[in-house]
């Protein structure tokens, strides 16, 4: 029984844009049962013209996401994050492919917690062929990771430490060089709210008595970030 | 310079304190003894019942003694008090070669009091001899103008009375009046009793020559008043007050005879000569007393033994050399005969008289003597009244004229007072204007002195700040270098990794979409390229992903700094310097000016270690304690004493943290160590 699907790549490189078509073509020509509608958008202001338009018409029913993308014109969507959570928040049964170049354990953890993508690609991990094989079991039976995704939440997971969310965000906002007094800025905590949660994260990693930096290289150690 | 300026102020002003009682000093250096021995022999000299000779000699001795001190000024002093002794002693004492002795002394040491002395003692010296009246009256002079220079009231008054005494012996009464009267308002206003007494008498004899006899016997009283009150004695030896006592009836006596009392003089007279020792005392006196004497008896008619007394009297006078005296007792006893009707012996004695008073300028009893011989030599008697016309006229000439001297010297004199008054006022006025003009001065200098300094402190101050700042802003600067750096690097980072890995992956992509239309050699090429942009891919990611992690690398600058400056004294191997950071300080969060002054304080206690402490080991530790920064540095050396704080060093660290609104403290004990302990809040508002 061949099936239907409108999908929508939203891609601001026009080579893998039309990669990812190719992609769906080969799809098609393999299997039968998947015809697809194809349209792009290449960056943030089309993209959720696009999916608004969609929810109150034709619904769109798979999405390539990507992360890095030049963000709209009004500044409400910054990055394909953003318009993963509209997408989920207007097309609720749309299925979600997430591409990205992004490959940190915080970044992955985070998009898989805001926009619970049904597909996580990294775009170094595969090829074409995986990359049909992605799409088919997202249509078929998602979710699908791929392998540097797997890996991050394997790690993740291994370990016996649990942190929220905001305690990853103050590890990769420390991992990246953020000041100490611009982080109450960044973060929704009092100066000495971010000072309990670090001594706090430094215990839990059992460094209790070392420094900030040695808490971030074991954060990164354990996957947080 | 301006620890100089003190000194030299009062050690001028000392010098002058001490020259003033410089005499004084000098006297009390002396054997007091020898001195006190000296005096008493001068005080013995001076005794009227010792014989002329017993006197000489004790002055001679006191003389001897006196040479053997050894302070010039004291010398010079003990000797006006010979000299004073000396001049009580008639006929030759050694009173001329003491008094031109003292004399070039007081004017090579400039000693006006001395001269002032030395004067009145020639004075009374040349007043004793009655042809060097001019000669005492110049001396009297000089000594009354010292004394007035020196403000001597008493011996204003003494001098005035000296010449007073000369102007009445030269007939100049009215002059003489004039100086009385001003030595007695002095000696009312010293209440000198004696020399009321000495004035008061004086006007009674000059009253009696002017023939006032009434405002005579006013002032004989008063002179019994002054004796009465016997405030006169007061001091003197009862010798004194027995002569105080003569002098006065013997006053009273003559001035009852002019009065025409002959009764009450004859009686006073007679107390005269009742006096012990009167013969002894002053032949003078009891010369006198006896013509009075005797001639109130002869007036009150009784001859018996009056002219042979008065022959006596006659007498003492020629022997004593006393011209007026000679020629008036002359004209007494001329009287007598007279009486007697013996117009002989009368014109005898009355010519006696007159050779006598013309020969000695005796102007009284020139004229008496004058109008006797008319009288009794009728033949000649034209002659003798034409004389005395003229006579008459010469002396009111001459009185006139002396007058006019002697108002001229008063004038000198008055002037002299007024330009002493003048220029003692424009003295003062000069010290006190130097002095204020000095201390506004030392003032001025003083103030110019201290805005220097306070202004070399500010400036220094306001160097030290400028260089704390320029610190505070290089590293303030440096960190936003820094963060610079870092965001760019993220920057580059993120370029790299997304657009090259982006392009890359979607070449590689595409190749793979490509529907290859080759062989199995090339597609096999084909997957081996394209996995080799895989990897190429793989790289640039890992690439970035160092990049990015850099800058944990990156310099803790406080830290690293303290840090730096422990390395640089542990390479001396002298010490042991131990460095201790509690890894809660987020040195981030600090102020820099905390930073700053912290590393000084840091450096400042660690280069005093260094110096002075000899420890082995030195521990420096950073500390968070809620809301406060400690710092603590600890070494096991010598240790110092508490008082010796006022080392620079330690008070640059107490200036740096009173700047922090901190708190201080330091603990040392001797060959067991130091601990200094700096507490600052953390968030702070610098004091400026």
């Amino acid at each position: 029984m061949s099936q239907l699907f409108s999908a929508l790549i939203i891609e601001d490189h026009p080579l893998t844009s039309s990669a990812y078509k190719s992609a769906f073509e080969r799809l098609s020509s393999i299997d039968d049962d998947f015809k697809f509608n194809i349209a792009i958008d290449n960056n943030c202001s089309d993209a959720i013209k696009t999916i608004v338009d969609s929810s109150k018409g034709d619904k769109i029913d798979l999405f390539f996401l990507d992360i890095n993308l030049p963000p709209s014109q009004d500044g409400k969507y910054l990055s394909g994050e953003d318009l993963g959570i509209k997408i989920r928040e207007l097309l609720p049964d749309a299925k979600i492919i997430v591409s990205t170049t992004f490959y940190d354990n915080y970044r992955i953890h985070s998009i898989i917690k805001s926009i619970d993508p049904d597909g996580f690609l990294i775009k170094n991990d595969f090829d074409l062929q995986e990359l049909v094989e992605a799409i088919k079991k997202v249509l078929k039976k998602p979710p699908y990771y791929s392998n540097t995704v797997l890996k991050s939440l394997r790690k993740q997971f291994s370990g016996d430490i649990a942190i929220d969310s905001l305690d990853r965000q103050l590890l990769h906002e420390l991992s990246i060089g953020t000041k100490m007094k611009e982080l109450p800025k960044i973060l929704p905590m009092s100066m000495a709210g971010i000072e309990k949660r670090k001594r706090q994260l430094k215990e839990i990693f059992d460094i209790a008595k070392k420094e900030d930096r040695d808490l971030i290289l074991i954060a990164k150690e354990k996957g947080f970030i | 310079m301006k620890r100089t300026l003190y000194i030299t102020i009062l050690l001028s002003l000392f010098l002058l304190v001490i020259s003033c009682d410089f005499h004084k000093l000098k006297k009390y250096n002396e054997a007091q003894p020898k001195i006190d021995s000296i005096s008493t022999l001068i005080q013995q000299s001076e005794d009227y019942s010792l014989e002329e000779k017993t006197r000489k000699d004790l002055l001679k001795k006191a003389y001897k003694l006196n040479t053997t001190l050894k302070s010039d000024s004291l010398k010079r002093h003990l000797l006006l008090d010979m000299i004073r002794s000396a001049v009580e002693i008639k006929g030759s004492s050694p009173f001329e070669e003491f008094s031109s002795e003292a004399y070039s002394k007081s004017i090579k040491a400039k000693d006006t009091l001395g001269l002032a002395k030395i004067h009145y003692y020639f004075g009374r010296r040349h007043s004793q001899l009655m042809e060097e009246k001019d000669n005492a009256y110049y001396h009297f002079n000089l000594a009354l103008e010292y004394n007035i220079s020196l403000d001597r009231k008493l011996n204003i008054a003494n001098s005035l009375i000296s010449i007073a005494i000369l102007l009445k012996n030269s007939e100049n009464y009215y002059a003489s009046e004039n100086f009385i009267f001003q030595a007695l308002k002095i000696y009312i206003d010293l209440n000198e009793s004696y020399g009321l007494y000495t004035c008061y008498s004086l006007l009674g004899e000059i009253y009696i020559i002017l023939n006032d006899y009434e405002e005579a016997l006013r002032y004989d009283l008063r002179v019994k008043e002054v004796i009465d009150q016997k405030s006169l004695t007061k001091g003197y030896s009862n010798h004194y007050s027995r002569t105080a006592n003569l002098g006065a009836y013997s006053s009273m006596g003559t001035t009852y005879y002019y009065m025409g009392n002959y009764e009450k003089a004859h009686g006073y007279y007679a107390k005269v000569l009742k006096f012990k020792n009167i013969k002894h005392y002053d032949i003078k006196m009891y010369a006198d007393a006896l013509q009075g004497f005797y001639l109130t008896k002869f007036r009150m008619g009784d001859t018996l033994n009056v002219i042979k007394n008065l022959n006596i009297a006659l007498r003492i006078n020629d022997s004593l050399e006393h011209k007026p005296s000679m020629a008036d007792i002359r004209l007494d006893i001329a009287d007598c005969y007279t009486y007697k009707l013996d117009t002989l012996q009368a014109l005898i004695y009355s010519r006696e008289a007159y050779q006598l008073a013309s020969k000695f300028n005796d102007n009284e009893n020139h004229l008496k003597s004058l109008k006797r011989l008319a009288r009794l030599d009728k033949k000649n008697a034209s002659i003798y009244l034409k004389e005395y016309i003229k006579l008459n006229d010469s002396i009111q000439k001459n009185e006139t004229k002396v007058r006019n001297k002697f108002s001229r010297i008063q004038f000198e004199t008055n002037e002299y007072i007024e330009k002493k008054e003048k220029l003692s006022l424009q003295n003062t006025t000069i010290v006190g204007v130097v002095t204020t003009a000095l201390i506004i001065l030392g003032l001025l200098y003083f103030i110019r002195i201290q805005r220097t300094k306070s202004k070399k402190l500010l400036f220094e101050k306001g160097q030290q700040n400028n260089n704390d700042e320029i610190y505070n802003l290089i590293l303030k600067q440096q960190s936003y270098m820094e963060e610079g750096r870092l965001k760019e690097r993220h920057r580059i980072a993120e370029e790299l990794h997304n657009s090259i890995i982006g392009r890359i992956f979607g070449t590689r992509l595409s190749f793979d979409s490509l529907n290859f239309k080759g062989g199995e050699e090339d597609s096999k090429k084909l997957n081996l390229l394209l996995k080799e942009l895989q990897d190429i891919e793989k790289e640039v990611r890992d690439l970035s992903y160092e990049l990015k992690n850099n800058w944990l690398n990156k310099h803790q600058n406080f830290n690293k700094l303290i840090e730096l400056l422990l390395e640089k004294y542990n390479s001396l191997k002298l010490t042991k310097y131990e460095l201790f950071i509690d890894k809660e300080i987020d040195w981030d969060t600090i102020d820099g000016t905390i930073k700053t002054n912290l590393f000084r304080i840091v450096q400042e206690t660690i280069q005093n270690c260094h110096k002075h402490a000899n420890a082995s080991k030195v521990e420096i530790r950073f500390l968070e304690k809620k809301k406060t920064l400690i710092l603590v540095v600890k070494d096991n050396g010598s240790g110092f004493i508490e008082t010796k704080r006022k080392g620079i060093g330690l008070k640059n660290i107490d200036s740096r943290v009173k700047h922090l609104k901190g708190v201080f403290e330091i603990q040392s004990e001797t060959r067991i160590g130091t601990i200094l302990r700096v507490t600052i809040p953390k968030n702070h508002q610098t004091t400026l």
